[in-house]
């Protein structure tokens, strides 16, 4: 059996609340849930492992903009009522012990539905759902008590100006996020598919969800013990200290993750500042400024554009210690390309 | 020692559920971490984040969590214990835990019970012979390269 919750139109925290507390009460012997919701109005979601300060407090307090936190991976994320969020949550001991049978199991249903829109959607990457390179559902995951949930969102419509005004980054690589954004970030207007109703969407992954898992679906109100856990997870993720976030160091580096290989990197140290977007492993654009690279910052960024971030060794061995050091600002974007 | 792809360590105990490792206690304290099998099925660990020092927590409570591909799961303690310090070099670099699994311990806890680690699996020839048998359930399942 497929449980099917339909909450509708919610609130910002139920939209959290919901299926954090569906995974917080399940047990080992449950049949998996597929719940599904709107959020009623736009907030900020942080993922569980994201420092606070890369989101702009100060634009969300002027713009009167909520920020949530979630126990699950990935960054700072725009919700608003042009998303539909759709939720498969199963006991962790049935779901795929590995991280990318994970993803590849439980979102392989809604690619499925988003294709029966007439939409070209494949996963790209571990769990970005796109159509070519463009995004058009972000998903997470994560096991909360005894079960695992992977979460998604299609995008109806998506305002990738209010999505990178929230962003803590100097203006002109808010600016770069935006380019890169409008490149890589689509939604079903964007795509030029006529939108389904909610209500046909909702139909939509059901369908898929039932015959992806070959689990009969039965539409199912909260339990008892769900809407206690619901009720607990709603004040939660709003709560100042939950929002705060668990202790993380400081990084030399930041990213701003745009899609599944598209992000863009700022780092600075000891007199040299980069700022990089890379696409697909390799060098998009870059900026290099500071006192300490000796005038070269043109020939210095002449030599990375287009370099893929794994030859980036040898374009920078010619620029001696300047460019050891820029080797060790693109460290994390090495690590993650 | 070195089992398929991995090299196996037969000087520590392991927590067969959870496929973290733990150090043989010194001064009533032991470090912890994810054992190879453990690493690799996380896949590429992106962020850590403990509790703070100082922290009790029973065998099979949160101590922490691990962020991989935008997966957060929880890490459970082996032991009971107090959570007395972090490993500052795996909270700044987490691809650590996938490089060298076995020199990035992740907290180390001051033992409630002695008696919990002795329940844990531990001599060379079980814990080869327990990995060889998780190298092949985990292949079986096609969840690790052949």
């Amino acid at each position: 059996m497929l449980r099917v919750i339909d909450a509708g139109t919610v609130s910002a925290r139920r939209s959290q609340g919901l299926w954090h507390g569906i995974a917080s009460a399940m047990d080992d012997v449950a049949a998996p849930v597929l719940s599904v919701c709107r959020p009623a109005e736009h907030y900020v979601c942080l993922g569980y492992h994201r420092r606070l300060d890369e989101i702009d407090g100060e634009a969300c307090r002027r713009d009167a903009i909520p920020i949530l936190r979630r126990q699950i991976g990935g960054g700072p994320v725009w919700i608003d009522a042009d998303q539909l969020f759709f939720q498969i949550t199963m006991p962790w001991r049935r779901a795929p012990v590995r991280v990318d049978d994970i993803y590849a199991r439980l979102l392989g249903p809604a690619v499925q539905a988003f294709r029966g829109l007439g939409l070209d959607a494949s996963l790209r990457g571990l769990n970005d759902i796109a159509v070519a390179d463009r995004k058009i559902s972000g998903t997470g995951a994560g096991r909360i008590g005894d079960a695992v949930t992977v979460v998604g969102n299609l995008l109806f419509r998506f305002p990738h100006e209010r999505m990178v005004s929230v962003l803590a980054v100097p203006a002109r690589t808010r600016a770069e996020c935006l380019r890169l954004m409008r490149r890589h970030v689509s939604s079903l207007e964007a795509e030029g598919i006529a939108a389904p109703s909610f209500e046909a969407m909702t139909r939509a992954l059901v369908d898929a969800y039932a015959r992806g898992l070959g689990l009969s679906p039965v539409a199912s109100e909260l339990s008892a013990a769900e809407a206690t856990a619901i009720a607990a997870w709603e004040a939660r993720v709003a709560d100042p200290r939950w929002v705060a976030g668990p202790m993380l160091p400081c990084r030399a580096s930041s990213q701003v993750k745009i899609c599944a290989d598209v992000f863009v990197l700022t780092a600075a140290a000891e007199g040299i500042s980069v700022e990089a977007s890379i696409v697909d492993g390799r060098i998009d654009r870059v900026r290099v400024e500071g006192s300490e690279v000796n005038g070269a910052a043109a020939r210095i960024e002449r030599a990375a554009l287009g370099q893929a971030i794994a030859a980036l060794p040898e374009a920078l061995a010619a620029f001696g210690p300047p460019g050891a050091r820029l080797l060790e600002l693109f460290g994390d974007a090495r690590r993650m390309a | 020692m070195t089992r398929a792809q991995f090299r196996v360590r037969g000087d520590l105990y392991y927590d067969q559920a959870t496929h973290l490792w733990l150090d043989p206690p010194v001064g009533g304290r032991a470090r912890c971490g994810l054992d190879p099998i453990g690493a690799e099925t996380s896949g590429d660990v992106v962020a850590l984040s403990f509790v703070p020092e100082g922290t009790r927590v029973a065998r099979g409570e949160a101590f922490g969590s691990l962020e991989a591909a935008k997966f957060v799961g929880p890490l459970l303690a082996p032991v009971s214990g107090i959570v007395t310090a972090h490993h500052a070099a795996v909270l700044a670099g987490p691809g650590l835990v996938n490089r060298d699994p076995f020199a990035a311990w992740l907290v180390e806890i001051e033992l409630a019970d002695p008696a919990e680690v002795a329940a844990l699996l531990s001599g060379e020839p079980e814990v080869r012979a327990w990995f060889e048998r998780e190298i092949e359930r985990y292949r079986r399942k096609g969840m690790l390269a052949p």
